[in-house]
């Protein structure tokens, strides 16, 4: 009979309790080296995530298709269905009128199919097409001419209630001036807008041209100026100095288990001594780090966040979460894998040797 | 040269060790030694004689150049683990330096060593209470073992030695370290909570525990011999 499982774990627990200095150094020093890691990786990200959303916003994921003979809307309908895409809608021709309440005041009205909202618009929730004959307005119109949704507005005798307002400004800031209608996904446009997903980064705008090749003088380009936008933003993420900064907060972790254990050497020999094996001796020696690596490891990253988020001015995205998540589990585990090493090759000396160390 | 000595059911028997380290000097030359059940043995004689290595040897922590161990009947088996798990369930130790777990309690210390052996933590609680209290350490129990004086540290030690029911307990100059009124203490400590069928082998230069013991047997360049009593 050896020690059962759950006494090796109740004795990892004990000693960790008996010597709380060397606990929380450990627990400290880990924190430290996290919050560290953390900060790094967090405040590295900041910039990488902001050019990202600023990139999307502005609609660097957009293709728009153009032709004055005119596109068929039902084409620009089926891309709602393609790969890769989140949305797309087609926009009518405009036309310059005045509104019943302003005369005198020049607007533009156009059509646009459901679906166009949601590429064109940076509204954060934009609302759902009703499909009625209402009139969506842009933010800029809707200001000067006073409306909200819900009230009514008339445009050369048709009236019809605003339904939504939408704010344009950043992608199209004509139609932020502009007042547009419902069309129904038939006949022709002049415009087709497309929002692809940011997974998909090559071929957007030669897919777009290729559904309107039968119209002669279709153009598809992307929605920005790509020269704006120029850094890649993976390749920086990947090429980042901090990418291997899990392996420095890792290493130097174990290092200093390690040193502790060597430290231990006599309480290694009289565990064996007591007739502790190996396999004993490892857990022993993965339970005393695991607690205080772990505990250290999570005060530490909400340390580096933190401080990083008050730094920025704005809390953290997903994507930042995910990689520094990704960096301190990494150095952790690293850590948490070396940890008992020293346990299991000190039972490879001679036990004698050991006690004499006291 | 060997000890001749009769014995019936013998605990302990070692035949014909001898020992070198290396390609050293021979530490240890043909060395017989049987101890029956309950008997209490002194091995004496100048440093460097052997003493620790035959008591290293007698407990399985290092394997003989040459000779044999029998435990309780039973050859020392030939695998390291089969050699380990014999040491845990047969033998206990008493060191001269104390080697004891200085942050942990008293309790914890003599439980140690039963929970090494698979005893529950329960029963391993009580078996502690009770050989603390043989050995007199009732209102030390909660202490960590670093606040208590020498003797009341090596007498930790021997209630944990004497709490996991060995067949043989080795003592490797239990009262080295201690004054004379303290090595007193100790001593009844580990004769008094020692199992009456116990074997407690002692290395010792301390005379007066020799004369404590059944029998002494005299190392000197590492050959024994059985001394008077």
């Amino acid at each position: 009979m050896n020690w059962r499982v759950r006494d090796l774990l109740s004795e990892a627990w004990s000693n960790l309790r008996a010597a709380p200095a060397r606990t929380f150094l450990l627990v400290g020093l880990t924190a430290a080296l996290m919050a560290g890691l953390a900060y790094t990786e967090a405040a590295t990200t900041y910039d990488l995530v902001d050019f990202n959303r600023r990139y999307v916003e502005a609609g660097g994921n957009a293709v728009v298709v153009y032709s004055d003979s005119g596109l068929a809307v039902d084409s620009c309908a089926t891309f709602k269905n393609a790969n890769g895409v989140l949305a797309s809608g087609a926009l009518s021709s405009p036309t310059a009128v005045e509104t019943d309440g302003a005369p005198g005041t020049l607007f533009n009205t156009a059509a646009g199919t459901s679906g166009l909202w949601d590429v064109i618009a940076t509204d954060e929730l934009v609302v759902p097409d009703p499909g009625g004959n209402g009139w969506t307005i842009g933010a800029a119109a809707a200001e000067e001419l006073g409306l909200a949704p819900g009230m009514m507005l008339g445009i050369e005798g048709r009236i019809a209630p605003v339904e939504r307002v939408v704010d344009t400004e950043l992608r199209d800031p004509q139609a932020s001036r502009s007042i547009m209608a419902s069309m129904a996904p038939t006949g022709t446009a002049v415009q087709c807008w497309i929002e692809y997903g940011p997974g998909v980064s090559t071929g957007r705008t030669e897919a777009a041209a290729a559904v309107f090749a039968g119209s002669g003088d279709a153009i598809a380009a992307p929605l920005i100026r790509l020269d704006e936008f120029s850094r890649d933003t993976l390749a920086e993420l990947a090429e980042r100095p901090t990418r291997y900064g899990w392996i420095l907060a890792g290493a130097v972790i174990a290092l200093t288990v390690w040193v502790m254990a060597w430290f231990r050497r006599s309480d290694i020999g009289l565990y064996r001594a007591l007739g502790t094996r190996t396999s004993g001796l490892t857990i022993i020696g993965s339970a005393e780090a695991l607690i205080p690596l772990v505990a250290g490891a999570v005060v530490g990253t909400m340390w580096g966040v933190v401080v990083a988020g008050i730094l920025a001015g704005e809390s953290m995205a997903a994507d930042q979460w995910s990689i520094v998540g990704r960096s301190v589990a990494s150095g952790l585990l690293l850590a948490i894998v070396a940890a008992p090493l020293p346990w299991a090759i000190a039972s490879r000396e001679p036990i004698a040797d050991q006690l004499k160390d006291r | 040269m060997s000890t001749p000595t009769a014995a019936a059911n013998p605990a302990l028997e070692l035949t014909g060790i001898s020992h070198r380290y290396g390609r050293g000097p021979w530490v240890l030359r043909n060395v017989d030694l049987t101890i029956t059940a309950g008997e209490t043995v002194a091995l004496v004689g100048p440093s460097g004689s052997g003493k620790s290595t035959l008591l290293s040897i007698t407990g399985l922590l290092t394997t003989p150049t040459e000779g044999s161990v029998r435990v309780g009947g039973d050859p020392v088996p030939q695998s390291d683990g089969g050699r380990s798990r014999m040491r845990t369930e047969r033998y206990s130790w008493v060191f001269q330096t104390v080697n004891v777990f200085g942050a942990r309690t008293a309790q914890d210390n003599v439980e140690v060593g039963m929970l090494s052996q698979g005893v529950s933590r329960r029963e391993a609680a009580d078996r502690a209470r009770l050989a603390l209290d043989a050995v007199g350490l009732s209102n030390h129990r909660d202490k960590p073992v670093r606040t208590l004086s020498g003797g009341e540290v090596q007498r930790v030690c021997i209630a944990r030695a004497t709490a996991v029911r060995p067949l043989v307990i080795l003592a490797d100059e239990p009262t080295g370290q201690l004054d004379r009124a303290t090595s007193d203490v100790v001593l009844d400590a580990l004769w008094g909570a020692r199992h009456p069928e116990s074997v407690l082998l002692v290395a010792t230069h301390d005379p007066i525990v020799a004369e404590r013991c059944d029998r002494v047997v005299r190392l000197l360049d590492g050959a024994a011999s059985e001394a008077a009593a």
